[in-house]
């Protein structure tokens, strides 16, 4: 058997392997099998990332497909793979519960489809692979018993046809001019199609549903407030497969200069970035505060389509950073979701709980830290201080989400202030952390001037942080609608006053106790060793994966 | 007669004739009608798959007997005939056994399977018309066939439902006998030709022909349910769920929208029809037909009209491929006939699953449906996705096609109404799985049968599950060689491109 050919069956067998374990849990028979096999679906697909570049041609799937790997597939499968074996693996006890085939299996197809994502060499497999991921996701949120897990679903499920219906029109219209739908022919056939606009139109806001893109998140917040932790991951890798990767593999970067379209993308990505810093700031859900840093981080994507846009010649100079930057916040944004604490779910009792805290932090840092390596990049080119705002505001909603999650909503009122200032100190630092970097990198452009943009922006971020402390209370915000926080904002405005006076009268002694209670953590990572020798089961291993992951990259794009 | 000759005489009186002897049949000799029924319809497969392979290499299946003078009854196996016929037999043969099923115990099983069979034979009959006079005489006959199925249960309900269907397909019937008179008159000929034989007249005749064409569309627009001529549809679905299925994806509905797709390609042409101004027409009705149809269906409590109202906007894809009047639209409406069948027969077997075994009829009772069913609604599911678009399942491949071929000949409004469409499909089947899986079923269901550890009689299960894996699989694996789109292509290489 020769190598092209043992590659091929590769190729294939990644992306038939969940469904053979899919397959395996609906015989009754093999059902424990299936099971056992299931949380590790995914590691044939991590271990294909490290193969050399293959495809295989299919005449008689759909139009005549093509399954391929290439650079920046192999790229994506790391990231997604690595996301569906943390998936898999927070999925094991969920699985093993009675009546648990459904979920198990449309998680197997979700994770089929999403490889597809990958693996797909032409347009079609490419849509094909995104509907099978999707609609499965959304089943699989729907096999939750909770009703607002369901409510999330439906606003998913809508969009996600609506996504559909508008790349659907985008594959037509590209492959109607092409005569072909390989994505080369595709790129090509945009470079030269007529109705230039109405594509861009079409594909930014059909892969911007599946991103989370301003103006179509409606889905992000809640689906992420909502889902168990084993959807967590897989909902970041859909985003960056079917979204991400959807439009990079239909636009043709560096062959098309289309300074209207970048004008416009360059406008959303402000207003994006300040819709997220604003609603985002205004959520009493934690998971739902990241959902709003994940459109902020979104933002971040826009921007750098709108450079390379503007300016084809950057694609070469951004292509490496923007690799970078993306397993950096894919593997962030799971890492924090992955350390969320469980709500009902039954695995609060694991062995690392106690370095969960300190670890998040971190995730945090890594997330917020991402685009660093594109403003190096930009240096010269474009002016990036969109991305430096990026950097900000994901940090502080980051940074907030955590604030609800450390903080004993049962402790009497003077206790959950002292707590708030201990998180506030140590979220300054974090924060602080990723200015002094920003700065470094802005420092080489743009001289004296980074310094005062960074005290301006320490500024800014000290009051936003000092306002979300004071509108502590504030209820419970339905994720996506800004007018709600608007209107419920001015109602607000009188008993937040109230609120400031009542907090001059509280006691401020047990302030260096929260401290010491917050900074806990941290110390336990003296004993991490010992600690994670014997304990390096279910998703401690993966999480702890993810952070090393992460870390490594943000210092190689730092460095 | 050579061989040849004979095998498509063989194919209609191999549902014919078990018909005649199961109408003499006791009610109590059930093994010998589930032989006969079973025999029949595996041996119309057998020839079926023997004229595909023939036809695929070049063989020629024609049988000519004397009817009139002047007029012959012709029985001819072309490619397109063969699409048709293929889908009629496989459906047939998976419709029986879930007839058999569904009708368990129930009185007049020899009546309902002989006219079971006669509306087969006439579908076949409809499919292997090799004159207009052949395909008139088998569509009235696929009429007479199944008024008595469709009011089978004798209610009320059901008697009123097929005298509705019967007013409305014998008044088409009737259109259909008098524009094909007035074409004899003109012509002379009434034989199916690649391209048409009405070209030859030239415009001089126009007014005649434009005339002719509205009398023969009206009277297939019945059966193919075109808005305003759908009014017996959605009625019809008091009918046995066998018979639904029958109507909706095999023998009915589908011999309206195939008699639109003769008219317009071997009776008139193409070319000449466009050249007319009489495909303009039609491609406006069948849109308005699919937005509507849909729009209706949003409202329908009761599953099996939401079917139906679907089943009246999804049938006039085939008719608006055939409109837009360009090779890749061809294929797109051609192959739906073929599509649309594999998924409309899955949904409402699963209906009849849902009412023989719960006796669960409407959308609001179906809560936690798929907990206590969740193979028949995992196949009720590839069906729904289907019908919206959603790949890999067949809708998709057809819808992809009328797209191209709408932007192909320069009239892009038509894939806003294939959007438009697929978003109204995903508004009224998303519902009803978001029900089905996702909501907690009641403590008791309206009319529970016991299938002890199953969720209902392998008979009633297998087929939903098995035109579901077709209809997969007919997306999926739409380029393989003899898929329905295989066989589309090469209907429209005939049509377009063939000397």
């Amino acid at each position: 058997m020769s190598y092209a050919m043992l590659e091929s069956l590769i190729l294939l067998g990644v992306l038939a392997w969940p469904l053979v374990v899919a397959g395996l849990l609906i015989i009754p028979g093999l059902r424990l099998a299936g099971l056992a096999l299931a949380p590790w679906a995914a590691l044939p697909a991590l271990a294909l990332s490290a193969f050399p570049d293959g495809a295989l041609n299919l005449p008689g799937v759909m139009l005549g497909g093509v399954l391929a790997l290439d650079a920046t597939g192999r790229l994506f499968l790391f990231l997604i793979s690595l996301l569906w074996l943390a998936s898999g693996v927070l999925a094991r006890a969920r699985l093993r519960a009675a009546a648990s085939d459904s979920f198990a299996v449309l998680l197997l197809l979700a994770m089929a489809g999403s490889f597809g994502l990958v693996l797909a060499g032409d347009g079609l497999l490419f849509f094909t692979a995104a509907t099978i991921a999707g609609y499965s996701l959304y089943g699989a949120l729907g096999c939750e018993a909770d009703t607002q897990a369901h409510k999330a679903g439906k606003v998913l499920v809508v969009l996600l046809v609506f996504s559909d219906v508008l790349v659907f029109e985008v594959l037509l219209m590209l492959g109607q001019a092409a005569g072909a739908v390989d994505f080369e022919s595709l790129r090509q056939a945009f470079v030269e199609i007529e109705s230039k606009n109405l594509v861009f139109g079409l594909l930014i806001v059909g892969f911007g549903i599946k991103v989370g893109m301003l103006g179509v998140h409606f889905w992000l917040p809640p689906v992420f407030a909502t889902a168990n932790a084993a959807l967590r991951p897989a909902l970041v890798a859909f985003m960056f497969g079917a979204g991400v990767l959807g439009a990079l593999r239909l636009l043709p970067l560096g062959q098309i200069q289309a300074t209207e379209v970048a004008t416009v993308l360059n406008w959303l990505a402000w207003v994006t970035l300040g819709y997220a810093a604003f609603v985002g700031m205004l959520q009493n859900q934690r998971r739902a505060i990241l959902g709003y840093a994940t459109i902020a981080l979104g933002s971040v994507w826009l921007f750098v389509l709108s450079a390379w846009l503007q300016q084809p010649g950057l694609w070469q100079t951004l292509a490496g950073p923007s690799a970078a930057a993306l397993i950096q916040s894919g593997a962030g944004l799971a890492a924090i979701l992955l350390m969320d604490k469980p709500n009902n779910e039954g695995a609060s009792s694991h062995s690392l709980a106690g370095l969960v805290p300190a670890l998040r932090w971190l995730a945090v840092l890594i997330l917020a830290m991402s685009p660093l390596g594109l403003v190096w990049a930009m240096a010269g080119h474009v002016p990036s201080i969109t991305l430096l705002l990026a950097i900000v505001v994901i940090a502080l909603l980051a940074a907030n989400s955590l604030f609800h999650g450390d903080i004993d909503p049962s402790a009497s009122r003077p206790t959950q202030v002292q707590q708030h200032i201990a998180l506030w100190v140590i979220a300054t630092l974090i924060l602080v952390v990723t200015l002094v970097a920003a700065y470094q990198l802005l420092h080489v452009t743009m001289g004296q001037a980074a310094t005062s943009l960074v005290i301006l922006v320490v500024a800014i971020m000290a009051a936003v942080l000092n306002a979300k402390w004071h509108l502590l209370r504030l209820p419970v915000l339905p994720p996506g609608d800004v007018l709600v926080p608007i209107t419920r904002g001015l109602v607000k405005t009188h008993a937040g006053a109230a609120r400031l006076y009542a907090l001059g009268e509280e006691g401020w002694t047990g302030i260096a106790q929260a401290i010491n209670r917050q900074l806990q953590p941290f110390m336990a990572l003296g004993g991490v060793v010992g600690l994670l020798e014997p304990k390096l089961i279910r998703w401690g291993a993966a999480l702890s994966l993810l952070l090393l992951l992460g870390l490594l990259v943000a210092w190689l794009a730092v460095s | 007669m050579n061989w040849n000759a004979w095998i498509p005489l063989l194919v209609v009186a191999s549902s014919l004739l078990p018909g005649l002897i199961i109408f003499g049949l006791a009610e109590d000799r059930v093994r010998l009608r589930t032989i006969l029924n079973l025999f029949g319809a595996v041996l119309k497969l057998a020839l079926v798959g023997l004229m595909l392979w023939g036809v695929f290499h070049e063989q020629h299946y024609e049988t000519r007997l004397a009817l009139l003078p002047g007029l012959e009854l012709v029985l001819r196996a072309g490619p397109l005939a063969l699409l048709f016929v293929s889908l009629s037999t496989l459906l047939w043969l998976v419709t029986t056994v879930y007839a058999i099923g569904y009708l368990e115990g129930s009185p007049h099983r020899s009546r309902f399977f002989g006219f079971f069979s006669l509306c087969v034979t006439a579908t076949v009959g409809v499919a292997l018309a090799g004159n207009l006079i052949t395909f008139v005489l088998f569509y009235e006959l696929l009429t007479l066939s199944t008024y008595p199925l469709v009011v089978h249960r004798g209610t009320d309900v059901a008697r009123r439902a097929g005298q509705t269907y019967l007013v409305y397909t014998v008044v088409g019937g009737a259109l259909l006998l008098l524009g094909t008179a007035w074409l004899y008159a003109l012509t002379g000929t009434l034989e199916f030709t690649p391209r048409g034989f009405v070209g030859r007249l030239g415009s001089e005749h126009a007014p005649a022909l434009v005339v002719i064409f509205a009398l023969l569309i009206a009277g297939l627009g019945v059966k193919a349910a075109l808005v305003p001529l759908h009014g017996w549809l959605p009625q019809a679905m008091v009918a046995p769920a066998p018979v639904s299925a029958l109507l909706h994806a095999v023998a009915v509905v589908k011999a309206g929208a195939f008699g639109i797709v003769r008219v317009v390609y071997d009776v008139f042409g193409v070319e000449f029809a466009a050249g007319l101004g009489v495909l303009q027409p039609l491609l406006w009705l069948a849109s308005f037909t699919i937005i509507y149809g849909s729009v209706r269906a949003l409202f329908q409590d009761d599953l099996k009209r939401r079917l139906a109202f679907s089943t009246v906007s999804q049938v006039s894809y085939i008719a608006l491929g055939v409109a837009i009047a360009g090779p890749i639209a061809t294929i797109g409406g051609v192959v739906h006939l073929v599509h649309q069948g594999l998924m409309k027969i899955t949904l409402f077997f699963c209906a009849g699953n849902l009412a023989e075994t719960l006796g669960v009829h409407k959308i609001s009772e179906m809560d936690g449906v798929g907990r206590r069913m969740p193979w028949t609604m995992a196949a009720f599911t590839v069906g729904a996705f289907g019908m919206i678009g959603a790949p890999p399942i067949a809708g998709f491949i057809s819808k992809w096609y009328l797209g191209q071929g709408a932007l192909n000949t320069g009239q892009e409004w038509v894939v806003l109404v294939l959007a438009g469409s697929s978003l109204l499909n995903a508004a009224y089947f998303l519902p009803i799985l978001h029900r089905a899986w996702f909501r907690e079923p009641p403590p008791e269901w309206p009319h529970e049968h016991d299938f002890g550890k199953k969720e209902t009689a392998c008979a009633l299960l297998l087929p939903p599950i098995i035109t579901a894996l077709l209809a997969l699989g007919a997306g999926l694996l739409a380029s393989v060689p003899f898929s329905p789109l295989e066989w589309a292509q090469l209907i429209a290489r005939r049509e377009f491109y063939a000397p």
